[in-house]
This record gives structure tokens, C-alpha cells and sequence, in this order.
């Protein structure tokens, strides 16, 4: 457990940079929304939580998938998995990594339409809404992208991945079993204003599964190859 | 109980658009606790992919092995391994944060972690460097920071994939000192190298593997006097037995070289000459030599 803290922690350490211009992202949204002279329009600030969302999630994606391959590349990984640290560890180490980036993020998403609209007990559920949901299908989408990342060329996975996770929500309509439809829709509509438990449930479930099975693979892999 | 075992081990590379290639051919090697062994061959011999195997960061294609007891690939084996890469590689942060990193992913804690630390860097001469980012190191000094987090978990086997190999002569003494130190506490040391001099200094007992294989092994002491000639100086003598070879005269001294066999015939003839024998030593080695006849195939003191 220690193990995968220290290696969540060293990938956003890594990462704090880019984690730092996403936070800031929402709150210049906001601003430019913002206006001393009407209220805000609320379709306007949908459409901008929608878009916000998706970034959210596309960096997850991208983040995770090209991981492994960049720490090959760089040699770091030589450092890291042979000390007392399993493949498994090491895989959730930078699922959490991702999963946590994009929880930082969302909470910012949060906080900044918190200030457009103004706190009230609604909006804080909505908000509570936003994080929640904005966690799991952050981890979802990078395990899926750690998945495939493990056996693919990291533009490849990231590809992949995001296709599994984002064409589903071009089209109308959900599935339970693609709880990213649920749950994105949950996190960038007004009226949603419950959490959406089972997809949740499931989404959790089908992040195990991810893990569960990228593990074996990954432990089957070489990680001190040349890529050149 | 060996600290290391390699069991027939081979592995054989494969990609895409490239043949396959063997890095290692039934390899099979064996490591007793307490000493410092070397590793030695020439570039692309194997030995990074062996000890790459050893430490679980590549799968053997077949055969088996086994890292203080345990099969290759266990963690709990790891943690009490110190092990540094061929060419090392850490996070952009400073030299004390990365050896702390190092250590609490072998399950260290504070405070043993910052005095550990604090110690080794002073060790390997980074005390004043403790404090900058790795990443604006020099490879010597990456490679010294790559030995400190080696020893941070005070390991009781250390694998070093060729330690000295960008450093200058004070850090060389600063790390062969490190290592004499854990074998006198009674910790093994497994390190390659194609500096002879290094292996020749510091090894117990020495490896040769070339394409794959272990070509040749023994006690270094037994390697360097592996010799079978005897090199004899005498004075006041013209007749000199029929099979010296790498005669020198020097003034009145006549240096010669014979195989050890004929040694005891040779002073006889000497003697009965009127000569008078100066000096008589078995000669030795250099390891180069030894290396190279290795390479070439004439030793005699062949593993199967
Ligand atoms: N990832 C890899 N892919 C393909 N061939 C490799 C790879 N790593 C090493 N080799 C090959 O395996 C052989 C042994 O390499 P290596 O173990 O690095 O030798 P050494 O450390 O003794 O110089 C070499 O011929 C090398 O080219
Ligand atoms: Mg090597």
C-alpha cells in the first residue's frame, strides 16, 4: 500500500506542472463567463462543465497510457521495479497517480462553478456530484488506458481507450455496462442531482477487472528493453 | 544457502523487424554469501541481461534461478537486495530525496531513512550535492547516487552492473571502499565490469562469460598464478636449456622463461655449468592476460 502511495505520489510530483495550468483552466472559464452586470446564463455554464469534463478525462487518458512507455524509455522504471515493488503495485501506483491528477482537477471544475452560480445547498450537491463521479470515471478511463498501454505502443492505447470510453457518449442513449455514459452525463447536466450509484458500483467493479487483468500481463512483460 | 543461483538460464531477445538474438545460452552460475564476485566480458556478453533477470526486470526465455533463496520475480527477495543499473536513471529531484525514495520503496522509514541517507551520500563523496536535482547531475555522479541508493536498505546482496564505469579514480576508492566494508560484515557483492583493474582490486572471485556463457571461473589468486611458466635470471652461464624462450641479457644476467615442468632440469643444467641462479619465480598474470586467453579460448580452468 506504501509502495503505491509513493509511486502516486512521484507520478503527480512528476506531473504537477501540467496539473497546475489544469487547474487554473476552469477558473479562467469562469472568469471570461463571468459578468458584474446579469446573472450567469446556465446553459453557457453547462456547455463549459461539458467541455471541462471531457478534458478531464482525455488527459487521464493520455497521462496513463503513455506512463509505462515513457518510463521505460527514460529508464526510471529499472529504478523503481527492482526494489521491493510488485508489477501489480507499480500498475496501481500510476492508475491512482492519474486517477487523483483528475480529481484535483475536478474538484476545481467544482469549486469554479461554485463561484459562478453561487453556493447554495443544491449546488453543493451538485458539486459533491461533480467529484465523485469525476474520480471514478477518471479511474476508470486510466486503468482501461494502463490496460492497453501494457501490451500496445502508448498512441495506440490512448487511442483505443479513448474510443472505448468517449464514442459511446456521441451517441444517445446508455448502457450500464459503459458507465461513463451514465456518469458523464450525471456530472455535466443541471438537472442531475443524485449519483448514480449502480454506475458507479459498476465503474468501480470494471476498474478491478482492468487491473486484474493488465497485472498478469504487465508481469509478463520486459521492462528493460531498448526501445531505440 | 547461495545468495545467487542461475539455473540454465537462457534468453533469447525478440522484435518486430529485427532477428532474434541469444543473450544468454544455458548460463548457469552460482554465488556463495560473503564474498565479492566479478563478472566480467566483453561488451555484449550477457552480463547486463543476466543481472537484469536476477532483479526480475526481464523474464528468462527458459531455466530458473534463484535471488536469496527465492525464485526470481519475488518481492520480498528485492527488498533486501541493493541493485544498480547499467546506466542509472532517477526523477528530477534532489539527491537526498532520491535516495530516501529509493529506500522507502524497500520498506525503510524514518529516521532510519535521513540517517541512512546523510550517510551514504557523505560515503560516496555528495554531501555538498545532496541538496541538487538530480537531473543536472554528470553521469559520474549519477552513478554515485545510483551506488548510495544501492547500499540505502543496508542490502545483504549487492548487484552492480559496472559501478565505476564513469567514475574518477577518487570515487573509484570511495566505492571499492564501500564495497570491502559490506563483505567484511559479511554481505555479498556481485558486480560487472570490463575494467580488469577494478575486478583484479576488489573480486574474491571472478566470472569470464562471453556469447551467453560462463567460459571460465576461479578464485582470482588462482587466475592471476594460473600461469604454467617460471621465469628463471642467472649469471656467469652460456649454455641455456633448449626450451627457453623471452631471453633477456643484461650485462652479466641472462632472464629466461620455461614451463614450470622443466624448472628443477633447468637449474640442474645451470648449475652443472658453473652458472649461478639468481632468481627463480613462478610468473603470473596480469588479468588482461588472463581475460584474453580466456577470450581465445585457452584456459584451462574451464566450467562446463
Ligand atoms: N532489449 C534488447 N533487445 C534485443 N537485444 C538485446 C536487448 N538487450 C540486450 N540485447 C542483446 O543481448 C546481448 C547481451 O547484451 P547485454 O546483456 O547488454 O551485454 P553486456 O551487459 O555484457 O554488454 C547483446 O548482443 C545485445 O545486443
Ligand atoms: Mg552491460
Amino acid at each position: 500500500m506504501r509502495a503505491v502511495l509513493l509511486l502516486a505520489g512521484s507520478f503527480i510530483r512528476q506531473n504537477r506542472w501540467l496539473m497546475l495550468a489544469f487547474v487554473g483552466w476552469p477558473f479562467l472559464m469562469s472568469a471570461f463567463e463571468w459578468s458584474p452586470h446579469h446573472a450567469v446564463n446556465l446553459d453557457d455554464v453547462n456547455a463549459i462543465v461539458q467541455q471541462e469534463v471531457f478534458y478531464g478525462l482525455a488527459i487521464a487518458d493520455f497521462l496513463a497510457s503513455a506512463a509505462i512507455y515513457n518510463e521505460k524509455r527514460s529508464r526510471r522504471i529499472a529504478g523503481v521495479l527492482s526494489k521491493g515493488v510488485s508489477r501489480a503495485q507499480y500498475l496501481l501506483g500510476l492508475i491512482a497517480g492519474s486517477t487523483v491528477f483528475g480529481g484535483v482537477y475536478f474538484v476545481a471544475i467544482a469549486v469554479s462553478v461554485m463561484w459562478l452560480l453561487g453556493p447554495s445547498s443544491s449546488e453543493l450537491h451538485r458539486v459533491a456530484v461533480l467529484i465523485i463521479c469525476g474520480l471514478v470515471a477518471s479511474g476508470w478511463v486510466a486503468a482501461l488506458a494502463v490496460l492497453f498501454s501494457v501490451v500496445l505502443h502508448p498512441i495506440l492505447a490512448a487511442a483505443i481507450a479513448g474510443i472505448i470510453a468517449f464514442a459511446p457518449l456521441a451517441m444517445t442513449g446508455t448502457s450500464i455496462f459503459l458507465p461513463l455514459t451514465v456518469l458523464v452525463r450525471g456530472m455535466t447536466s443541471l438537472s442531475a442531482r443524485n449519483f448514480e450509484w449502480p454506475s458507479i458500483l459498476i465503474a468501480l467493479v470494471e476498474t478491478a477487472i482492468f487491473v486484474l487483468v493488465s497485472s498478469p500481463l504487465f508481469q509478463r512483460s520486459d521492462v528493460a528493453v531498448n526501445l531505440e | 544457502m547461495p545468495v545467487l543461483e542461475f539455473e540454465h538460464i537462457s534468453k533469447r531477445y525478440r522484435s518486430l523487424f529485427r532477428e532474434e538474438r541469444w543473450a544468454l545460452r544455458d548460463f548457469s552460475l552460482l554465488l556463495e554469501a560473503g564474498e565479492i564476485v566479478g563478472f566480467l566480458g566483453p561488451n555484449g556478453a550477457g552480463k547486463t541481461t543476466a543481472i537484469n533477470i536476477a532483479v526480475g526486470l526481464v523474464h528468462a526465455t527458459s531455466g530458473s534461478g534463484t535471488l536469496l533463496g527465492k525464485e526470481f520475480g519475488e518481492v520480498s527477495a528485492r527488498r533486501r537486495v541493493g541493485f544498480l543499473p547499467e546506466s542509472p536513471a532517477y526523477y528530477h529531484r534532489n539527491a537526498r530525496a532520491t535516495l530516501k525514495m529509493c529506500g522507502a520503496l524497500n520498506g525503510l522509514r524514518e529516521p532510519e531513512l535521513s540517517r541512512r541517507a546523510s550517510q551514504l551520500l557523505a560515503a560516496v563523496g555528495l554531501d555538498d550535492e545532496a541538496e541538487r536535482n538530480v537531473g543536472k547531475f554528470s553521469r559520474g555522479m549519477l552513478q554515485r547516487v545510483g551506488v548510495a541508493q544501492a547500499f540505502i536498505n543496508d542490502p545483504d546482496l549487492l548487484i552492480l552492473d559496472e559501478p565505476t564505469s564513469a567514475l574518477d579514480p577518487i570515487s573509484r576508492l570511495h566505492i571499492r571502499r564501500l564495497l570491502l566494508d559490506a563483505r567484511n560484515r559479511g554481505k555479498s557483492v556481485f558486480l560487472s565490469s570490463h575494467q580488469l583493474s577494478e575486478i583484479e582490486l576488489l573480486c574474491d572471485r571472478i566470472f569470464f562469460v562471453q556469447a551467453g556463457r560462463v567460459v571460465a571461473a576461479g578464485s582470482t589468486g588462482e587466475l592471476l598464478r594460473s600461469s604454467e611458466a617460471c621465469e628463471i635470471t642467472v649469471s656467469n652461464t652460456n649454455g641455456l636449456p633448449a626450451s627457453a624462450v623471452d631471453i633477456q641479457r643484461q650485462a652479466d644476467q641472462t632472464t629466461f622463461t620455461i614451463p614450470v615442468s622443466e624448472q628443477r632440469a633447468a637449474i640442474e643444467q645451470i648449475w652443472a655449468a658453473g652458472g649461478t641462479l639468481i632468481r627463480v619465480a613462478r610468473k603470473t598474470k596480469s588479468l588482461e592476460e588472463v581475460f584474453i586467453d580466456v577470450m581465445n579460448g585457452n584456459s584451462g580452468e574451464r566450467t562446463p
